[in-house]
């Protein structure tokens, strides 16, 4: 019972009860509605604010397309669920926010190192620890990059809006089956619990994709090979009778365990890093706005990029010759795509809901330009003028 | 009461007693536990005089004859390495 | 290719072979679980293609991963449980098998245990307690005797040991056993009546690990260890008639409970059959 998502009885039953048109509804929903409409069908989840909603829709919405919606005893019982579950071929996700993705890491990473394809949303909340719990923060950037440990590479895509928010989760699913790999959905509180008009579109314009499976016995009995030499192997479901063996230790191409040679690691952990970095067209992504003529460059992500969009055309009514770029997603970092617009800038803004976290990445790529923060925490979003009136003062 | 003949060949020890059973015990697998020894209510192993490739005495079904076919030996072998038939 | 592997036994067609021989310690009970495991499926005639075997972190979890010939998951610590119910709900017509240990599954792993029963997923749990853990060198578990020493208790244990047949019992599964790895025949029947159960079926399997715990205890030969369980082993019936300080030290075996009731991957399918579509 593999379900795509994508399949004509699907797509009469979506097209039916959620007919295609305008609708007012929060983030959270919004990136519910894009998981079922990119063919999630499994959700396992845990109760917290403010991502709560996502759970609650999903609880609701799924049983009617014939997907199964499981409450936890834990966020970590969550994610090792949707690992499970994805591993019978459900495209399977969960969503959280900071405590609750701190608790997911562990299992985050073993979903790095058995290639398996799902996806974690962080609602992310002001922190650290409980923090201002309903409210919005972008404090956990470097959270989803680094949280789980050791080397590993990771994707992270981060909505702008809450119409934004059902084509990134959309996005979010298609690299993680094209990559065989977790994405994380870096959304916020704010976003979370704004009610704004969104399209709802017609299935046919949603883009469906399926993690690559074995054509071939020899495929089958290589679940962490790179017979195509694009580092991403065909995924050998269970219950198909392949007897796959799956282990979070360091192993082999068929999958069996060796920590004892060195080379194994090496190539494994290698070819997982370069199945990302070969890749990139499969997931970088960002938005530019007047961005060539740019003599003050802000960059911006999430939802502080609303307040930095309003500020650049703003400062543009007032002569100044501002700019805006915003990664859509964030990890990996689109530094060359950056450092080729920033070219001929005098300075780099970087706003965000934190204490200056992507500026760090801003940093390493834009080395020796003038790069100012414009920072804001207590949970409440940066305003346009705030960002306004540092692109006043940098013009 | 017949005579228990004992073959080895190469990792293969193989008890056999007419009539009554062919116990076989696997020196590759064995790991020279002892609970075969030790738990058979008929005392129908001995152990090795010799070490195997491993580098442990493995139990040799010197009296098969003996065997009840309790298969306790062949149940809690946790390596698999002993099998008795007949 | 060919391998080293002369064994005549039948039930090594249910090993991988390229992964034996086993890393378990000489005389580790874990063995005999894989062992009466196999005989289990063998007798039952279940295809292994039709199975999915979950496991955990540790000694235990070792048992049937990689060492069983079918999918099989190896997790993260304690969570077995929690994957396993994902696969459920993936693969519901498949057996999807736990086998892991006691501080895994009932230690770090606790509340996945106890909410898995409490939903009663079809899942069938074996898991193997040697009261200690063992991979990481011998330390003091949930389920360690009281008094017992272990790297972690060099003095001597000060805590008791948690009854995890009886709480996996009330916490609602339809089917709990509790045997030792010498109770060998008992342990055969026990794992066919739990993968044959429809709901949440728990093997509690007390099993020798002569390494860490036997060896610090005065019992370190595998031997010695099965004659301990095979003399201190009561039965439910009789266990009910012995006060508490008698039972003190032993192992109550035989079947806790084997009742119906609803079942959650069948509850959740009911429910999308419901409102599917509307």
């Amino acid at each position: 019972m593999i379900v795509r998502g994508d399949e004509e009885e699907q797509v009469e039953i979506l097209r039916r009860l959620y007919p295609s048109g305008n609708y007012f509804m929060q983030g959270d929903e919004a990136l519910s509605y894009g998981a079922l409409f990119a063919g999630c069908r499994f959700y396992a989840g845990y109760p917290i604010t403010p991502a709560s909603e996502v759970a609650e829709t999903m609880a609701r919405e799924l049983p009617r397309l014939g997907g199964y919606y499981i409450q936890m005893e834990d966020e970590i019982g969550s994610i090792a669920a949707v690992v499970g579950a994805s591993w019978t071929g459900l495209k399977s996700m969960t969503a959280t926010s900071g405590p609750g993705f701190s608790l997911m890491q562990e299992n985050l990473g073993y979903a790095v190192m058995t290639e398996t394809p799902l996806v974690l949303v962080d609602v992310q909340r002001s922190g650290p620890s409980t923090g201002q719990a309903t409210k919005g923060a972008q404090g956990d950037f470097f959270q989803a990059r680094w949280g789980t440990h050791g080397d590993h590479p990771m994707v992270a895509v981060s909505p702008t809006s809450v119409e934004d928010a059902f084509w990134e989760t959309v996005r979010a699913f298609n690299i993680s089956e094209r990559l065989r790999t977790p994405v994380v959905v870096l959304f916020d509180g704010v976003l979370g619990h704004t009610r704004e008009q969104i399209r709802m579109p017609d299935p046919d314009e949603v883009e469906v994709a399926y993690r690559k499976l074995p054509k071939t016995e020899e495929e089958a009995k290589l679940p962490f090979g790179d017979p195509h030499g694009d580092g991403v192997p065909p995924m050998p479901l269970f219950g198909h009778g392949y007897f796959t063996h799956v282990t979070g230790s360091t192993h082999k191409e068929n999958g069996l365990r060796d920590v004892y040679t060195p080379e194994v690691h090496r190539k494994l952990v290698r070819r997982i890093h370069r199945k990302i970095e070969q890749n990139r067209e499969v997931y970088e992504r960002y938005d530019e706005f007047f961005t060539d003529d740019a003599e003050v460059l802000v960059v911006s992500w999430g939802v502080s990029a609303r307040p930095s969009l309003g500020a650049v055309l703003k400062a543009r009514e007032e002569g100044i010759k501002a700019g805006l770029f915003v990664p859509k997603t964030v990890h990996p970092f689109p530094g060359e795509r950056l450092e080729k617009v920033a070219d001929g800038a005098g300075s780099v803004l970087v706003a965000e809901m934190n204490l200056g976290q992507m500026i760090l990445e801003v940093e390493r790529y834009l080395d020796g330009m003038r790069i100012i923060g414009v920072n804001k925490i207590g949970g409440v979003p940066l305003t346009v003028d705030e960002v306004l009136r540092e692109i006043r003062r940098n013009a | 009461m017949p005579e228990t003949e004992v073959v080895k060949e190469e990792t293969l020890v193989r008890g056999k007693a007419t009539g009554i059973v062919e116990i076989d015990v696997d020196t590759f697998l064995c790991k020279g536990c002892g609970i075969c020894v030790e738990m058979c209510p008929r005392k129908v192993f001995e152990w090795s005089k010799e070490l195997s490739e491993r580098g442990v005495h493995y139990p040799i079904p010197v009296h098969a004859e003996k065997c009840v076919k309790c298969k306790l030996c062949e149940l809690l072998c946790p390596d698999f390495a002993i099998a008795v038939r007949w | 290719m060919a391998d080293r592997i002369a064994s005549t036994y039948p039930m090594v067609k249910y090993l991988r072979r390229e992964a034996l021989p086993t890393a378990l310690c000489p005389g580790c009970g874990g063995g005999t679980v894989l062992n009466a495991f196999a005989n289990a499926v063998d007798d039952l005639k279940i295809d292994p293609k039709d199975m999915v075997v979950v496991s955990g972190i540790g000694c235990s979890a070792w048992i049937a991963s990689p060492y069983f010939l079918a999918d099989t998951l190896h997790t993260t610590h304690g969570r077995a449980i929690a994957f396993a119910t994902g696969v459920k709900v993936g693969l519901p017509d498949k057996k999807v098998v736990v086998i892991s240990g006691d501080g895994d599954l009932a230690g770090i792993g606790g509340n996945h245990l106890i909410h898995a029963a409490r939903r009663n997923v079809d899942i069938t749990v074996i898991l193997v307690n040697n009261f200690i853990y063992g991979m990481t060198g011998g330390q003091v578990a949930p389920t360690t005797p009281f008094g017992a020493k272990t790297t972690t208790t060099p003095y001597r244990n000060i805590e008791h040991p948690l009854n995890i047949a009886e709480t996996v019992t009330a916490a609602g599964a339809s089917y709990v056993a509790r045997w030792t790895t010498a109770h060998v025949y008992q342990l055969i029947d026990s794992i066919k009546k739990a993968l044959q159960k429809e709901g949440f079926s728990l093997v509690e399997v007390i099993s020798q690990c002569p390494v860490q715990f036997g060896r610090r205890n005065r019992m370190k030969e595998p031997a010695q260890m099965l004659r301990w369980f095979l003399k201190n082993s009561v039965s439910i019936k009789r266990a009910k008639n012995m006060k508490p300080e008698e039972l003190e030290g032993k192992f109550v075996i035989g079947e806790f409970v084997n009742r119906e009731k609803p079942e959650f991957v069948d509850e959740l399918n009911r429910l999308i059959d419901e409102v599917y579509g509307r």
